[in-house]
């Protein structure tokens, strides 16, 4: 035997290579679909907020604040599995406190949380310890001027306050000045942010004495009322693995619906503890992730192994063939087929047996490399036991094939086995086996395109239709060369008649072909899969992210920041602001400056030009500011009349009022003056809360409740706030109710407003001002409005507050906004809230990339006063779409198809090189008959590239033709984009360039083995056939 | 070591398919073979006598007629006994040294190989040095059979074909593209096989000069017996159904449709060519 393998060493390394290949490739899907797990698991985790990636657990009662569990309490409510599997708990409390005296100061947050001083850096001072002792912020000392050792009274004033004299108070001293640090420490909570935009305190840092201290009130002492405890639990790393993830998810997801219990769900304090984890919804992710990867990787890596089973065998039948006069002569003395068998194998065996442990070596080599290169999240080094199953399977079939292999030979006629060329059958029919699997590989294909069978199983559909029409190419290409060498030959062209001819009359012809077509299919197919996958995951990413670059600037104001981007940019084209509030029902009103948001926003495979921006309007007047705290204004009222009904029920007296909306947001209404109803002619004043300036929304009369409908002349003039005139504008800057017979507006005499009114038994009757918008246009996605366009839908404006939207036309999606979207105008936000709070974002749209104009965009910002607080990408977002299991399970396809056209390379190798003995003899027998040598070697290109070329077009023809049938059933994500409409067009040029190449390859390969044969052509081989 | 066969075959008719046309390869020979007799075939290519030599070595089964090597009927025989047959009874030396040799294995190996079969049924076969001895390649059997000249190699097929000890030996062209002294070495090592063992030999050769040392040689012509010669004496040989075939140098003189007359004489008969006059024709 070693014998036997030393002197064809090179046959027996080749068996082993692929041998080896084939094992590997099996056994490598379990363990890189292990690794996509464990990678899928770290990745979720990893890119997850710190709370989504751990357990969170709070506490608080506003309506019973005693039933609010203490975190002792808490952690006693942990589950076993879920307290095995985190770390140190890490213990807080909190409370939301006002500066006092209340009224209109700051707002903020004390905090304690377990270990907090060792995760900011105190700029100044230090932890605090006293009962009376907190740290600041570094933005809240320097805003509203807290130095150390600065003093603050503080009260509490949140939900469980509900008298003004039940609020405790205190005061506390500034002990130290923190900057925050360690985020994930944090849990997602937001130390900082608020106090930089003068909008409130932010959090504030006290030690755990603080919750503890007997607090005053104005009735007594006691204690603080509604103190939120919570208990976050960060999951150790070696507790979240693919096999943990899924029961620890359900423990979380029992934990979270029952957090004391099945047994006290129903109580009060069940209702007081809440439980919040991102777990489930990763475990759920994972899992679908897992689906996918289970069903890509193995098809991916079966149809590698088919191709590399095809090729071995084929090495097998040529190197049995090889021994037909060792099989004669084992036969010759007596050992019959069964011996015949035993000396056949005891060569081909070994190398097969040996490549098991070889070709599992090279799978776990592949994973680790795999591991290394491709995934992320350092998944561990395993080896499940379902790799050694497939090692063995693999083992298995391979030595299946091998007894396949020599059965035909063993049991052949010894007289038959003496024949130097063993016997061919002639003519284009299909023997049994071939008919039997074009049939069955046309049947599935066609089952797969057809629809009859979904999922990513329909993946394997261009190597079905390559297996089909290779084998039956491979049928009838000889017959056609036959046919066309006999043409030729006719027309006396014999070099290429003769070439044919040979051709035609190969069994190599027979195998090269279905060979290079599966090859060139796999090739074209997985370019294009890749290339479509990459387009898709782009396009998504460019979708989501919405812009190049998007500056997310949260808790700015929304009026500085478009000042600051539309000075920093003019013309829109480089810069544009957008904000982006979200209502109830999951729309989301996303204000933007059409013009430079269409050209700024990414909208792949999108003409945005074609969208309507033109509908998206905002009012032009300007608004109507008034800055101080002192109205005062010229009021004449004529003497209400009554419309109908009973005149006694005329109101004796009216409220001149106006609707202000001040720079949080909110819009009240600030009573002017009482006037009586029998007619007024005086100048009135009021205070008005507008230090930092109000807009006028609305101004009108407030009547009692159920007073009867009146009409009434009001004029007002010479308008003046802290005693700066402000100008009440023109008719044009009025707006009336819908009703135009209620209200009409005309000019007074001196430049003042003279509304001629109804209230046509309303209470309030008001006059809106114009540059106030009623219903809004908006252009809105389907999902928003599902039924139709011209559908009104309730939107909101920065505040919260609703505001009636108008769909004006549908857009396909709205770049770096939700599923449910209505654009509208930024300008009708800009004039009914200014300043970002609440659940508002503000984002910065940019359509540059270089980090060097980044960094200059950035530090402008920082000098308009607009810290940029995070930045996005689409790169980075496609990025984390690549570390998807969809993703991971895609790449791999590529390594599958350059290892398809090595081994199909190889295989034509190993078929010309398996026959180069009969094709050197006829060439050399061409010579002897006067035959060149140029044309010999003419003769061996035309005989073997023709071959490679058809079945490389064939199966790069099915490729393409298949790959839209199969690229619907292949997921391109874990799951399914909510806006970006998914593109499966074919990737001509990624297709076409890989296909072009490989063509190339596979043809460079057929042309230096045929002229390698054909250099051989010497005449002494024509002694071989004596 | 098996014991030395007779070889008869009875009315031998072997057809083969070519191109779509029955060919008939041997027409019905009747041949006896006594144990231990040397025999050469001879003939023109294509009369049939490696098919002959083929059928009594049971590659293949004859289309009809008998073929009885000892008390085996080969054309019945089943494949298992057929394999047995061929393991310890008839061993065929095929045209060609190469065909004969494992490409891989020395000549020692080679011969122990050619045991093995033979070996594993029980039937006693000499030690590989004794075989290697007998032929006279000792000194190369353990060499690579690449480094053999033509006439090393023949002789190691020789070795091989006698290494389970066969009742019957068949050689094809056993000194085909050999010198003159290796043809005299193969041709002594196989008259010494028959001498000291007492094989049944049966030679194709058409070499006349190894003709001329064989004991007894059969001429195989249009897949008949056309002859015999003994001791270097021709003979023409009567066929089952009384055909005579005429000595080649004699057909050239009776062309097909020359009319003879056989005529009694004492001790024989004589063969009368008849012209067109001295022919009786039927009366009208």
């Amino acid at each position: 035997m070693r014998a036997a393998m030393r002197f064809r060493w090179a046959q027996a390394l080749v068996i082993l290579l692929l041998s080896a290949l084939v094992t590997a490739a099996l056994a490598f899907a379990p363990l890189y679909t292990r690794a996509v797990d464990q990678a899928s698991v770290s990745a979720l985790v990893e890119a997850a907020a710190p709370q989504d990636a751990g357990v969170r657990i709070s506490s608080f009662s506003s309506s019973e604040p005693m039933l609010a569990q203490r975190p002792d309490a808490l952690r006693s409510l942990l589950p076993p599995r879920l307290a095995a599997a985190s770390g140190p708990p890490i213990a807080s409390t909190s409370l939301t406190v006002r500066r006092l005296p209340f009224g209109g100061e700051p707002e903020g947050r004390v905090l304690w949380r377990d270990g907090m001083c060792e995760h900011v850096t105190f700029a100044a001072g230090a932890c605090p310890t006293a009962k009376d002792e907190i740290a600041v912020s570094a933005d809240q000392a320097r805003v509203y001027n807290q130095p150390i050792g600065s003093k603050l009274a503080i009260g509490e004033f949140d939900g469980a306050v509900s008298q003004l004299e039940a609020s405790p108070f205190t005061t506390v001293r500034v002990a130290g000045i923190y900057q925050p640090r360690d985020g994930r420490y944090w849990f997602g909570e937001n130390l900082t942010g608020t106090a930089e935009s003068d909008a409130g305190f932010d959090t504030m840092l006290a030690p755990a004495a603080f919750f503890d201290a007997r607090v005053e009130s104005r009735q007594g002492s006691g204690e603080w009322l509604e103190l939120h405890h919570g208990l976050d639990l960060p999951l150790r790393p070696d507790a979240l693995d693919a096999d943990s993830i899924a029961p620890l998810a359900a423990t979380i997801t029992a934990f979270t619906t029952f957090p004391m219990g099945k047994e006290r769900a129903a109580t009060h304090a069940a209702e007081a503890v809440h439980v919040t984890s991102g777990i489930p919804e990763i475990a759920a992710q994972v899992a679908a992730g897992r689906e996918q990867v289970r069903v890509i990787v193995p098809l991916l890596m079966a149809q590698l192994a088919l191709l590399l089973g095809c090729v071995l065998w084929l090495v097998l039948v040529a190197a049995a063939d090889q021994r037909r006069g060792e099989v004669a002569l084992a036969r010759l003395r007596g050992r019959g087929p069964r011996g015949a068998r035993r000396l056949l194998l005891a060569e081909t065996a070994p190398p097969i047996i040996l490549a098991a442990p070889l070709g599992l070596g090279v799978a776990l080599g592949l994973a680790a490399l795999a591991r290394r290169l491709l995934l992320e999240g350092r998944p561990p080094t395993e080896l499940p036991l379902t790799t050694v199953y497939a090692a063995g399977l693999a083992l298995l079939l391979m030595l299946a094939l091998a007894v396949l292999s020599v059965r035909r030979l063993s049991t052949e006629p010894i007289a038959d086995l003496l024949r130097s060329i063993p016997a061919r059958r002639a003519g284009i029919s299909l023997g049994v086996l071939e008919a039997m699997v074009v049939a069955a590989s046309g049947a599935a294909f066609l089952a797969l395109a057809t629809g009859s069978v979904r999922g990513p199983i329909g993946q394997a559909a261009p190597i079905l239709l390559a297996i089909a029409v290779g084998l039956l190419g491979a049928r009838l290409l000889p017959a056609a060369f036959a046919a066309l060498g006999r043409a030729l030959l006719r027309g006396g062209r014999a070099t290429p008649a003769a070439a044919l001819l040979q051709a035609s009359r190969r069994g190599t012809t027979r195998w090269l072909v279905p060979i290079v077509t599966v090859a060139l299919c796999l090739v074209v197919v997985t370019a294009d899969v890749v290339a479509v996958g990459a387009r898709n995951r782009l396009g998504r990413a460019q979708v989501e992210a919405g812009a190049p670059t998007v500056l997310f600037v949260n808790n700015a104001d929304l009026q500085k920041v478009t000042k600051a981007t539309r000075e920093l940019d003019p013309t829109g084209t480089a810069l544009t602001t957008v904000a982006q509030v979200t209502t109830a029902n999951g729309t989301t009103t996303m204000g933007v400056e059409p013009a430079a948001y269409q050209r700024i926003a990414l909208w792949p495979d999108q003409d945005p030009a074609a969208i309507a921006w033109d509908h998206l309007t905002a009012p032009a007047e300007p608004p109507l500011t008034l800055t101080g705290t002192r109205l005062r204004v010229h009021v004449a009222l004529s003497s209400l009349e009554p419309t109908r009904g009973n005149v006694a029920q005329l109101p004796t007296s009216v409220a001149l009022a106006l609707q202000l909306i001040d720079s949080t947001g909110s819009t009240e209404p600030v009573t002017v003056a009482d006037l009586s109803a029998d007619g007024a002619d005086r100048d009135v004043t009021a205070s008005i809360p507008c230090r930092n300036g109000c807009r006028v929304a609305g101004i009108g009369l407030v009547a009692p409740p159920n007073a009867s409908p009146f009409h009434a002349n009001l004029t007002l003039t010479d308008l003046r706030v802290d005693e700066a005139a402000v100008e009440l504008g023109t008719t044009g800057s009025w707006r009336g109710p819908a009703d135009p017979d209620t209200i009409a507006i005309g000019q007074a005499a001196g430049g003042g407003l003279r509304i001629e009114l109804a209230n046509d038994g309303r209470a309030q009757t008001f006059l809106a001002h114009a540059s106030i918008p009623g219903t809004v246009p908006a252009l809105t996605t389907a999902a928003a409005t599902p039924a139709d366009t011209a559908a009104t839908i309730g939107g909101a404006l920065m505040s919260g507050d609703d505001v009636l939207l108008t769909s004006a036309d549908r857009i396909p999606f709205a770049p770096g906004g939700s599923a449910k979207v209505a654009l509208v105008n930024l300008d009708n936000l800009l004039v009914t809230h200014w300043q970002g709070r609440g659940s508002a974002t503000i984002e910065v749209y940019a359509a540059a990339t270089d980090p060097a104009d980044l960094a200059k965009l950035s530090t402008a910002l920082a000098d308009r006063g607009i810290e940029i607080r995070s930045v996005r990408h689409p790169g980075e977002v496609a990025t984390a779409y690549g570390r998807t299991g969809a993703a991971w399970s895609l790449a791999l396809s590529i390594p599958v198809a350059a290892i398809a056209l090595l081994v199909a390379a190889l295989g034509i190798v190993v078929l010309l090189a398996a026959s180069w003995r009969a094709r050197s003899r006829d060439y050399a027998a061409l010579r002897m008959g006067g035959v060149s040598t140029r044309s010999v070697l003419l003769i061996s290109l035309l005989e073997s590239v023709p071959v490679v070329v058809f079945g490389g077009v064939l199966g790069a023809a099915a490729g393409l033709w298949s790959a839209p049938a199969s690229l619907p059933m292949i997921p391109l994500f874990p799951t399914p984009p909510p806006t970006f409409p998914v593109d499966l067009r074919t990737a001509w040029s990624a297709a076409l360039s890989a296909g072009g190449a490989a063509l190339v390859v596979v043809t460079l390969v057929a042309a230096l083995s045929a002229q390698w044969a054909a250099r051989r052509a010497r005449l002494d081989r024509l002694r071989d056939a004596v | 070591m098996s014991a030395a066969q007779p070889i008869t075959t009875a009315g031998l008719v072997h057809i083969y398919r070519s191109e779509g046309h029955d060919v008939a390869a041997l027409s019905g020979v009747d041949l006896v073979v006594p144990a231990g007799e040397v025999v050469g075939l001879l003939g023109p290519s294509g009369s049939g006598k490696s098919t002959l030599l083929a059928l009594l070595a049971g590659l293949f089964r004859p289309s009809a007629g008998k073929i009885y090597v000892g008390e085996r009927e080969l054309s019945t025989l089943p494949a298992k006994d057929l394999d047995a047959y061929q393991a310890q009874v008839a061993s065929l030396m095929l045209q060609g040294a190469r065909r004969n040799l494992i490409p891989y294995l020395t000549g020692r190996q080679n011969v122990a190989f050619a045991q093995e079969r033979a070996r594993a049924l029980g039937t006693p076969v000499p030690e590989v040095g004794e075989v290697l001895a007998s032929v006279g390649a000792v000194g190369f059997a353990d060499d690579p059979l690449a480094r053999l000249s033509q006439g090393q190699l023949q002789l190691l097929a020789l070795a091989v074909a006698l290494a389970p000890a066969p009742g019957v030996l068949l050689a094809d062209e056993p000194t085909s593209a050999l010198d003159h002294v290796a043809r005299e070495q193969v041709l002594a090592a196989i008259l010494a096989a028959n001498a000291t063992a007492g094989t049944t030999v049966v030679v194709v050769t058409h070499d006349p000069e190894v003709a001329a040392r064989l004991p007894r040689t059969i001429t195989i012509r249009d897949g008949r017996i056309g002859g015999e010669g003994r001791s270097g004496e021709e003979y023409a040989v009567i066929t089952a159904d009384g055909f005579l075939p005429l000595p080649g140098h004699i057909r050239n003189a009776l062309p097909p449709g020359t009319l003879v007359r056989i005529e009694d004489q004492e001790g024989g008969y004589l063969i009368v060519p008849q012209t067109a006059h001295s022919a009786k024709l039927p009366d009208p």
